[in-house]
């Protein structure tokens, strides 16, 4: 297709991009990096981790999306005695007829919020991410597929690590972003405080519906990707495996491992759908970067040694991307 | 009476003689008898003894006065006509000027019919021990002359080998620098140039290759846009090579003397974006006019004096 029709087309298409945004507006005050990268996750076909202290509207934002979207929700809080079978469902057996029922689980639905993930045994922590994955669950002998469009939003809370099961690095790689939430500035925070006192009822409409979703999917995979932004992804990624090679010696010794294959094609996706959100048929290098340390942050790992001069992940891939030229 | 009392007192004498016992002399003596302060004294002392006798070494450490015992020799014995006799010999020195008395050393020994130690002493050995006499008139001169070390072909020839080898390294040290320095005053100075030259210089040299004229318009916008980004990151000592063109024009805000230029720059680099990013193909006026951008960008911001790149300002984070 050609770029300028493309441009065009994704202009009228992504028109819902801004209505979706006002409508969780309403009752979302700020955390707009929060409801974009919800949208990016959500038009890429991936998923989101989201780290941040309790009260941050985590679960608000997605109910709010889902409401937006008329789509089915579900909360799971996730607690040390859960069972896979509470998330997937279970086979009953029916006395009456005398065979067996199939129970779905909460996970038949389009948005997940799977409320503090790390609190669930590793089982039921794999048996939501086989899901994630496979995008399809089976029961007994039978195999159901998932909502389309399915997107899960689980949380960790990053100040209580005792009796809780982290996430291995194999199965957080399988979210597409991480986002860390950061407390609401001042001004943002006078505005929730009495939005919450005086009970505005922020009441959401359907602004668009989940097969626009799913159409604007297809759009977001049209859009132009050129090889000079590829190029730069690449060296992006690169660079977390062997920084000696991109003028960043002082980084070998901080990092552990560097950023899976997953983390290029996300970060393509990513940019993709950035793009889409910004209006536009072709991805820029800006859209690379905004995207880039929710992409990478769970998938770069750091050293002992750079835990102790506490440099984390993100001020590693700063790093990078302050010195990998843009094209 | 008297007859009777002269016979008991040969007997007794002729008993105690070595001529009677089984030891038949004991003998000391030194080589000279003067001495001067610390010579070497060769003392000897000399027991002749017959078959079956045990002579037991003189102790003469503890009978030695004023004079110090410097070595013991090996004792060495010599048989002859079955008696024999045992030679210890002895350096001794004396540091003091005085008549020295050696004393009768006492010699033990024991035959094998009696098991009693019997002893015969050597005679006394008197000496003589002098200081040098000064001569006044000569001059002071060493006691003893220094000693001769013999001379060693094998010694000499290292150290030849060696002061030849050191002496072959400096000469190829002293014509490696030479050379070096030759080369350096071959070079001509480098000419630094200032940010807006070399970027000025660029420009002139991208629009000589023609590209877009010859159809490469995409490598024309980027190579456009690489020399304003690296005029840039000299001129207002920003990373505008890593950063896109929002963050970009963002940092220029911060600079007050980017002012006149930044609606142009970011104009300027959307547009080439646009062309790198998303297959948009500009009119040749847009080409043309790209490089007329590119020039006023660079002009507007030039700055003509100095060399140093001082004047360049403070570093943009």
């Amino acid at each position: 297709m050609d770029i300028s029709a493309l441009n065009e087309k994704i202009k009228e298409e992504s028109a819902f991009v801004d209505l979706l945004v006002n409508e969780i507006g309403k009752v979302i005050v700020g955390q707009r990096a929060m409801i974009e990268r919800l949208l990016i996750g959500l038009l890429s076909n991936g998923h989101v981790l989201l780290e941040g202290v309790p009260g941050l509207a985590k679960t608000l934002a997605i109910k709010t999306l889902s409401s937006a979207m008329k789509a089915k929700f579900q909360r799971i809080q996730f607690t040390p005695d859960l069972l896979p079978a509470d998330l997937v469902g279970t086979q009953i057996y029916n006395q009456r007829e005398g065979n067996f029922l199939i129970r779905k689980g909460p996970i038949f639905s389009n948005f997940i919020l799977a409320d503090e993930i790390n609190r669930a045994p590793a089982k039921v922590q794999s048996a939501l991410l086989e899901a994630m994955q496979e995008r399809q669950v089976t029961i007994g002998d039978q195999t159901f597929k998932l909502e389309d469009p399915f997107l899960v939003l689980a949380t960790e809370n990053p100040i209580e690590q005792e009796g809780t099961y982290p996430l291995p690095e194999a199965q957080v790689d399988r979210f597409m972003l991480k986002v860390m939430i950061s407390y609401p500035s001042r001004d943002e925070e006078l505005k929730i405080m009495r939005q919450n006192v005086n009970a505005v009822d922020g009441g959401v409409q359907q602004v668009v519906s989940p097969k626009d979703i799913i159409k604007a999917r297809n759009l977001v995979h049209d859009v132009y990707i050129d090889e000079k932004i590829e190029k730069y992804i690449l060296d992006i990624v690169f660079a977390t495996r062997s920084p000696k090679d991109y003028g960043l010696e002082k980084l070998t010794d901080y990092i552990s491992y560097g950023a899976s294959p997953r983390a290029s094609i996300n970060l393509a996706l990513g940019a993709k759908a950035m793009a889409f959100i910004k209006r536009r048929g072709y991805v820029i290098p800006e859209d690379v970067r905004g995207i880039c340390l929710d992409v990478l942050r769970h998938r770069v790992a750091v050293t002992y040694e750079a835990e102790a001069e506490e440099i984390n992940s993100e001020n590693v891939i700063r790093e990078i991307l302050n010195k990998v030229e843009v094209p | 009476m008297v007859r009777r009392a002269a016979l008991i007192g040969l007997l007794i004498s002729l008993l105690a003689s070595p001529a009677l016992s089984q030891v038949t002399s004991a003998t000391a003596s030194t080589g000279k008898t003067s001495y001067l302060v610390g010579d070497y004294i060769n003392y000897k002392i000399q027991v002749g003894y017959k078959p079956g006798t045990t002579v037991f070494p003189p102790m003469i450490q503890d009978s030695l006065r004023n004079v110090t015992l410097l070595k013991v020799e090996k004792p060495s014995k010599v048989a002859i006509s079955g008696d024999t006799t045992i030679t210890y010999a002895y350096t001794l020195s004396c540091y003091d000027s005085a008549g020295v008395t050696l004393p009768g050393i006492p010699i033990f020994y024991r035959t094998a019919s009696d098991t009693t130690l019997q002893v015969v002493p050597t005679n006394p050995v008197r000496l003589t021990v002098s200081t040098v006499k000064v001569n006044l008139k000569e001059g002071i001169k060493d006691v003893n002359a220094p000693i001769k070390i013999p001379f060693d072909w094998k010694w000499l020839l290292i150290w030849i080998g060696a002061a030849l080898l050191i002496a072959a390294i400096a000469y190829y040290l002293y014509r490696r620098y030479k050379k070096t320095k030759a080369a350096a005053a071959s070079v001509k100075p480098l000419v630094k140039l200032l940010p807006h030259e070399e970027a000025l210089s660029s420009l002139h040299q991208l629009e000589q290759q023609q590209l877009w004229q010859r159809g490469l318009v995409k490598e024309y916008h980027s190579a456009i846009t690489e020399i304003i980004r690296r005029y840039f990151e000299k001129r207002f000592k920003m990373p505008a090579m890593e950063l896109p063109t929002s963050e970009a024009v963002e940092l220029l805000k911060r600079r007050p003397e980017s002012a006149p230029i930044l609606d142009l720059t970011y104009g300027f680099l959307s547009n080439a974006d646009m062309v790198k990013f998303a297959k948009f193909t500009p009119m040749n006026s847009v080409n043309e006019e790209m490089m007329k951008q590119a020039y006023e960008i660079v002009n507007k911001t030039a700055v003509s004096n100095g060399r140093d790149g001082k004047e360049n300002g403070d570093a943009v984070q």
